[in-house]
C-alpha cells in the first residue's frame, strides 16, 4: 500500500492519521506494525481491511486497488483477509459456535456447512468442548481462540490482528502466539500484526515495521533488527540494559549474535586477543524460536579496533566498540553477517 | 356542610377494575406505537451519530435536538398544546383516543433516548466484525446492533414502561380515563381519601410488579 489517511473532525482541527507511506506486506510472512498509541498503526490496519478509504493514495491486495472499489466489491475483496479485533469482540448473545459461524452466515453459507466448518475450526483452536459456551462463561485466552477461529472462518489468505493479545497474561500470550505460529505454518496464511508488545514481536514476526507520530519511521527483518542495536527497531527487539563501567584502561565492546554461537567463544576471543576479557553485561532474548544476545565486554584499549573486529568475525560475532578511549571512527567498522 | 364523603372500600374498588383496565389498555397501545415508531427511528439516529454505521453529521444534530425539545416540554403542557391536532386526528381530545397521541408523544422521546443509548453500549467493534465479514448495513444491525443491544434496552424498558404509567395517571387530568382520572376527579376534586388510597396502592403495585418482571428478564437475557 502506498497511502495517507486523514481525519476531518467537525469543529476541529484535520488529524493526520497516516502520514502519506508506502509499505509492502509480504506474503507467505508474519508483519508487525508497532508503535504506541496514536502512531497510525490501527490506521494501517483499517486502511487494509476496507473499513477506511485511504484520503490519498491507494491500497491494493493481491494488485487489485481496493481504495477505490465500490461497496459490494470492496466487501469481495477484503474478504480475503480475516480479522481479530482487540479484546475478542465477540457476540455476547451468541455462542462460541455462533460466534465462529457469524462470518460463514453474512456470506449465505448454509446452516449445515457453516456448523460444520465452525465445529473443526474450533477443535483447531482447541475449544471443542465449549462450543455452547457463551462469551461471558470463557476466559481472556478462550475469547481469543474463539476469535481466531472466528477470523479464519472464511478461508482467508491473510490474518491481521489488532493488539490480539492486549489484555491477556503472559502465559496466555505464549500459547495464543503459538497457535497463530502453527496456523500460519498449517494454512500459509501471511499475518500482520499490529502491536505494541515486543514479546509478540519476538515470539511470531519476520519483520517488524515501526510507526511513530502517523508515520513509518523504520522497517527490517527482526533478526537483522536484533543484530543492528543502533537502530530504533534493534533497541525495541532488544532493550539496552544496565551495565558496569569499563574497568580503566580497557575500552566497552559490544558483542551481538544473532545465530547459534558455541559457549566458549570468549575464552576463544580472549585467546586470540590475547587478553582478559571480563564480561560487563548483557541481554539475551529468543526471536523467533533462536537465541539472541548481545553483551558488553571490557576490552584492553591498547589493541586496535580492526584486529579486535576481526577477531570476533573469525568466531562469527559482530564486535562494536561503545564508549571508552575508543577511537571515532571505529564505530563505522561494519561486518558482514 | 361536609366538604368529604368517603366511599366505602368496595365501592372504591367498583370503580377502580374499569378504570385499571383502561390503563393498560392505554399502556399497550402506547407501548407498541412507541416501540413501532421508537426503535427504528433511535436505531437510524444512532447509526448517523458519529458512533454510527453511516454518520451524518447534520442530519443527526437536528434530529438529536428535536428528541431533546420533545423531552424538555413537561407532559402537562405537551398534552394542552396539542389538543387541536389529537381533535383532528382521533376526532376527540378526551378518553383513551384523545390521550393515545399526547402519551404517544410523551413516551417517544425517552423510548428513543433508552434504545439509543442501548445501541451506543454495544462495542463498535463488534459491528465491524460483520462489517469486514461483508455484512450490509441493514444486516449489520439486524444480526449484530439489535441482538446485542437487547439486554440494556430491557433494562432500561422497566423505566420507559413505569414512565408510560406514569404519563398515563398524569393524562387523567385532561380526562383520559384510567387510574389517574379516578384519583384526580374522585381523589382530589372529592377529597374522597378511600379512592385516593386505593388509586395510589394501585399504582405503586403496578410499577413495582413491572420492576420486578423487568428484572426477570433481563436476568434471563444477560447470561
Amino acid at each position: 500500500m502506498s497511502a495517507g489517511k486523514t481525519y476531518y473532525p467537525r469543529g476541529r482541527s484535520p488529524v493526520v492519521a497516516l502520514k502519506p507511506t508506502t509499505l509492502d506486506i509480504p506474503a507467505g510472512e508474519v508483519t508487525a506494525i508497532l508503535g504506541e498509541s496514536g502512531a497510525g498503526k490501527t490506521t494501517v490496519g483499517r486502511l487494509v481491511n476496507g473499513l477506511t478509504r485511504p484520503t490519498t493514495g491507494s491500497v491494493s491486495i493481491d494488485g487489485v486497488d481496493i481504495s477505490r472499489l465500490p461497496h459490494k466489491k470492496l466487501i469481495d475483496a477484503t474478504r480475503k483477509i480475516g480479522v481479530i479485533f482487540q479484546g475478542s469482540a465477540l457476540l455476547s448473545r451468541r455462542t462460541a459456535l455462533e460466534n465462529v459461524e457469524l462470518p460463514l452466515q453474512i456470506s449465505g453459507a448454509g446452516r449445515a456447512a457453516r456448523r460444520a466448518r465452525a465445529r473443526e475450526l474450533l477443535a483447531r483452536v482447541g475449544l471443542e468442548e465449549k462450543a455452547g459456551a457463551y462469551p461471558s462463561q470463557l476466559s481472556g485466552g478462550q475469547k481469543q481462540r474463539v476469535a481466531i477461529a472466528r477470523a479464519l472462518s472464511a478461508r482467508p489468505d491473510y490474518l491481521l490482528a489488532d493488539e490480539a493479545t492486549s489484555g491477556l497474561d503472559s502465559e496466555t500470550t505464549r500459547s495464543i502466539l503459538r497457535l497463530l505460529r502453527e496456523l500460519r505454518d498449517d494454512l500459509r496464511l501471511t499475518v500482520v500484526l499490529i502491536t505494541h508488545e515486543m514479546d509478540v514481536v519476538r515470539e511470531l514476526a519476520d519483520r517488524a515495521v515501526l510507526f511513530e507520530g502517523g508515520a513509518l519511521v523504520e522497517q527490517a527483518a527482526v533478526s537483522d533488527a536484533a543484530r543492528t542495536p543502533d537502530s530504533r527497531l534493534g533497541r525495541l527487539v532488544l532493550p539496552p540494559v544496565n551495565i558496569a563501567p569499563a574497568p580503566p584502561g580497557t575500552t566497552t565492546w559490544e558483542v551481538g549474535y544473532a545465530r547459534e554461537v558455541a559457549l566458549d567463544w570468549l575464552p576463544e576471543l580472549s585467546a586470540r586477543l590475547d587478553a582478559r576479557i571480563p564480561l560487563l553485561g548483557g541481554i539475551s532474548e529468543v526471536i523467533n524460536g533462536h537465541p539472541v544476545s548481545r553483551l558488553y565486554l571490557a576490552i584492553p584499549s591498547g589493541l586496535p579496533a580492526q584486529a579486535v573486529a576481526g577477531a570476533g568475525e573469525a568466531l562469527g560475532l559482530v564486535l562494536l566498540p561503545r564508549g571508552g578511549d575508543a577511537p571515532a571512527d571505529s564505530r563505522k567498522v561494519t561486518l558482514a553477517r | 356542610m361536609i366538604l368529604a364523603q368517603n366511599t366505602s372500600l368496595q365501592d372504591a374498588l367498583t370503580l377502580f377494575w374499569p378504570a385499571l383496565l383502561q390503563t393498560f389498555q392505554m399502556a399497550a397501545i402506547v407501548l407498541a406505537l412507541t416501540t413501532v415508531i421508537g426503535v427504528p427511528f433511535a436505531t437510524y439516529l444512532f447509526n448517523v451519530s458519529p458512533f454510527g454505521l453511516f454518520p451524518r453529521y447534520h442530519v443527526y444534530t437536528v434530529l438529536s435536538w428535536l428528541v431533546s425539545l420533545g423531552r424538555s416540554v413537561p407532559f402537562l403542557v405537551l398534552m394542552a398544546a396539542i389538543v387541536p391536532y389529537t381533535r383532528a386526528l382521533m376526532g376527540t381530545g378526551i378518553g383513551v383516543r384523545g390521550a393515545i397521541v399526547p402519551l404517544t408523544l410523551g413516551a417517544l422521546p425517552v423510548v428513543v433516548r433508552l434504545v439509543e443509548s442501548a445501541l451506543r453500549s454495544v462495542p463498535p467493534e463488534i459491528s465491524e466484525v460483520a462489517q469486514v465479514s461483508g455484512a450490509s448495513r441493514l444486516r449489520t444491525i439486524l444480526v449484530v446492533q439489535w441482538p446485542e443491544a437487547v439486554p440494556a434496552i430491557m433494562t432500561s424498558s422497566t423505566i420507559a414502561v413505569i414512565g408510560v404509567f406514569e404519563l398515563i395517571a398524569v393524562a387523567g387530568v385532561i380526562g383520559a380515563g384510567g387510574i389517574g382520572y379516578l384519583a384526580i376527579s374522585f381523589g382530589y376534586n372529592r377529597f374522597d381519601n378511600t379512592v385516593m388510597l386505593v388509586t395510589v396502592v394501585g399504582l405503586a403495585a403496578i410499577a413495582i410488579t413491572i420492576q420486578l418482571v423487568g428484572d426477570v428478564f433481563a436476568r434471563i437475557l444477560r447470561k
